[in-house]
């Protein structure tokens, strides 16, 4: 994101010999990195800090923050257990579940606000506005990643073999962080001119929750025909499946379509975040 | 650096004919429904404020600009244009290089993280890389002179130390064009000198400086040039003294017409305030190292238009700035809202016993004002009488140095009128 007109010109300065501590330490830094991956750098740093105050900046605290999934499944499976008959290891299977949803949920509503929420920075310090609600799609996937360490403990006790197709995992990492940032550039800028996008996204995401094969599988006998139908229309469907696939396995598979399919919508939610961005990404400041 | 003649390929920042519009919504539309409901009422419509009007800036390499002028008169917008904080609605912004805008100091601390973590988050903030900011962060220890404390969080800081660190950080990432927006107002002089040293050495080392500031006095010592703003446009450009005596003459008539001098009263209220000292009416000149009081007779034309949330305050101003002052609600005493409503009419009377010795000596403008919470401006707001302060233990007023009521027995009484 560059403000119109403004143009930079790297080393305009007379680099004079002679001079100490920062004045020449940031002229020689300033030469190594040029360009806009700068920025992934800070993205990078935001996301840590992020973190960081999530777990509180200690292992204990990761540990407290994993307890919730895992408290969620163990309930999940004990009240649904008998309505799921069909689904072996029913328990990781929600926790599979669990862990997929906690990242969309963690990254939209934490996203949904991030422009608002850093408006007073931007009126401070010139930074690229769409790092904002990017941040917290890395902060969600890196947590769904880190997550998954509980996740192997409980995989491991199952006794089911590893997943055929456990390596697309990174691939479907990068292209829900791709999916879930488009979504939240879009809803966050949105939210600037209608405060309630928070307010109704929370309860539309509930929703979406039971929209969602989280805690049931889609292809279960239990579920009707235009029930099943109906689910294919929803994007987290074929990105909560798709995981299924690599984390999950057996019966499980995700085809070569199905993961063009997670391409074009992840292209298409980064697109058409940007393009909402790019249309309203002057009027920003004016509003926040 | 092969150094051309012409001036402008030397010119690091140049703005042309700038404008900048804020919308000032009627009625600010924050969801949704409301939006839909304006549009079909047709109320929608904003009407719009402009922040600046056909400004120029041209800074060369080196070079120091202040920018002057009252409160809200553009100076921060047009800080924020050329930050590239602000788009300009029409006109051309061109800067070259590195810029560091001093708007805040210390923006985007996180106070959960350490002081090295804030200096890696806020010099990434202004463009750095990892890796430049790796071989930035020993300097800035140095100068912040934190090394004992560089790993505990923030939130153990004291504000002076994260107004070191943020200063630090904002001239570490060796800025072409460095923006300073009145921050060296915080801390002690100590820090504000250092800071003005550590500026001073960098433009002397090539990096433009535009600084914004009150204190006139930093603008004499540190700017070759200035620019006056006056509602969103140029006034003046030029020499700095030059510069300085039209802001003051502007500051004056802005003064008359914003009826300091003149009477600005509420239709609810006719207020006549005296100024009194030793039983008379002082109107040239105070000895504020004695006992003096300000009398306010107050007549309220309709009294259930009276709403809770009144005070009375007195403001001593100096050139047209607010530079002491106190009111009933900082005294301690209740909410006068309910016995002014009981009176109608009524006599409020400040004393100052003991005098405020912690004046300075000079002319001052004593004004009186009447407030309601809910009202965005005073309803009333006029002058008791203009005086030549005198005896007072800090001797004759130095420009831009704030004065303090601290330490002064100040009893508040109001009682109904005759």
């Amino acid at each position: 994101m560059e403000a119109v007109g403004i143009k930079s010109e790297a080393g305009a300065k007379v680099d004079e010999a002679g001079l100490k501590g920062v004045d020449s330490l940031g002229r020689r830094a300033r030469d190594v990195v040029a360009g806009r991956v700068k920025y992934l750098d800070l993205v990078a740093m935001l996301v840590r800090r992020e973190l960081k105050v999530k777990y509180r900046g200690s292992v204990l605290g990761y540990v407290w923050s994993m307890f919730n999934p895992l408290l969620f499944m163990i309930i999940i499976s004990v009240v649904f257990s008998f309505l799921m008959r069909g689904i072996e290891n029913y328990n990781l299977y929600v926790l599979s579940g669990i862990l997929f949803w906690n990242m969309v949920t963690l990254s939209l509503n934490m996203g949904a606000g991030a422009i608002v929420r850093n408006g007073p920075l931007m009126m401070k310090v010139r930074v690229p506005v769409w790092i904002f609600p990017v941040v917290p799609a890395g902060v969600a996937v890196t947590n769904f990643v880190l997550s998954l360490v509980p996740y192997m403990v409980v995989y491991a006790f199952s006794g089911r073999p590893v997943p055929d197709q456990l390596w697309l995992a990174p691939f479907l990492f990068a292209l829900t962080l791709i999916f879930l940032a488009g979504l939240s550039i879009a809803f966050s800028v949105a939210n600037v001119f209608f405060r309630d996008v928070t307010h109704v996204l929370e309860p539309l995401l509930m929703l979406t929750f039971y929209a969602t094969p989280v805690i049931y599988d889609r292809k279960s006998s239990q579920v009707p025909e235009f029930a099943r139908e109906l689910l294919g229309w929803n994007p987290f469907t074929h990105f909560i499946e798709a995981f299924r696939a690599a984390m999950f396995g057996g019966a499980y598979h995700v085809s070569l379509a199905e993961m063009g399919l997670l391409v074009a919508m992840a292209g298409a939610s980064m697109s058409a975040g940007l393009w909402i961005y790019k249309a309203n990404v002057k009027k920003l400041i004016f509003h926040v | 650096m092969s150094d051309t003649n012409s001036t402008t390929a030397n010119a690091v920042i140049d703005c042309r004919d700038i404008a900048v519009e804020y919308r000032l919504s009627d009625y600010r539309y924050s969801g949704f429904k409301d939006y839909v409901m304006r549009k079909l009422e047709g109320k929608g419509k904003t009407r719009t404020f402009r922040a600046l009007d056909g400004v120029d800036v041209r800074l060369e390499r080196g070079e120091s600009l202040a920018l002057i002028g009252h409160n809200g008169c553009g100076k921060s917008t047009l800080l924020k244009v050329i930050a590239g904080l602000i788009t300009p609605k029409s006109g051309s912004v061109r800067t070259v290089g590195r810029i560091a805008p001093m708007i805040e100091l210390g923006a985007g601390f996180d106070f959960e993280l350490s002081g090295r973590e804030n200096i890696e988050l806020s010099c990434m903030l202004m463009g750095l890389s990892r890796a430049e900011v790796r071989q930035v962060i020993p300097g800035v220890i140095e100068f912040a002179d934190l090394a004992h404390f560089i790993d505990s969080p923030l939130k153990n800081y004291s504000s002076g130390m994260i107004a070191r660190l943020g200063f630090a950080c904002a001239t570490a990432i060796d800025p072409d064009i460095l923006l300073v927006d009145e921050v060296l107002s915080v801390g002690d002089a100590n820090f504000a000198r250092k800071c003005l040293m550590r500026i001073e050495s960098l433009r002397r080392h090539g990096t433009s400086v535009i600084l914004v500031s009150h204190d006139m006095g930093a603008v004499q010592r540190f700017c070759s040039r200035a620019i006056v703003i006056e509602e969103g446009k140029v006034r003046y450009h030029g020499d700095v003294g030059a510069a300085i005596r039209v802001n003051e003459s502007l500051m004056l008539r802005r003064i008359q017409k914003s009826g300091i001098v003149h009477e600005a009263t509420h239709p609810e209220f006719t207020v006549r305030p005296v100024l009194i000292q030793d039983a008379v009416q002082c109107e040239h000149s105070l000895d504020v190292s004695r006992n003096f009081s300000i009398e306010l007779d107050i007549i309220v034309e309709s009294r259930e238009l009276i709403r809770d949330g009144l005070s009375f305050g007195v403001g001593f101003f100096s050139q047209g700035q607010l530079v002491a002052g106190f009111n009933n609600a900082d005294l301690g005493t209740p909410d006068p809202a309910e016995r002014v409503r009981e009176c109608g009419k009524l006599k409020i009377r400040f004393d100052v016993d003991g005098g405020l010795p912690n004046l300075w000596a000079g002319t001052l403008q004593i004004v009186v004002s009447v407030q309601d919470d809910h009202a965005s401006r005073p309803l009333t707001f006029l002058e008791v009488a203009s005086v030549q302060v005198t005896n007072s233990r800090l001797g004759h007023n130095v420009h831009g140095y704030l004065m303090s009521v601290a330490g002064a027995d100040i009893k508040f009484e109001l009682k109904p009128g005759p």
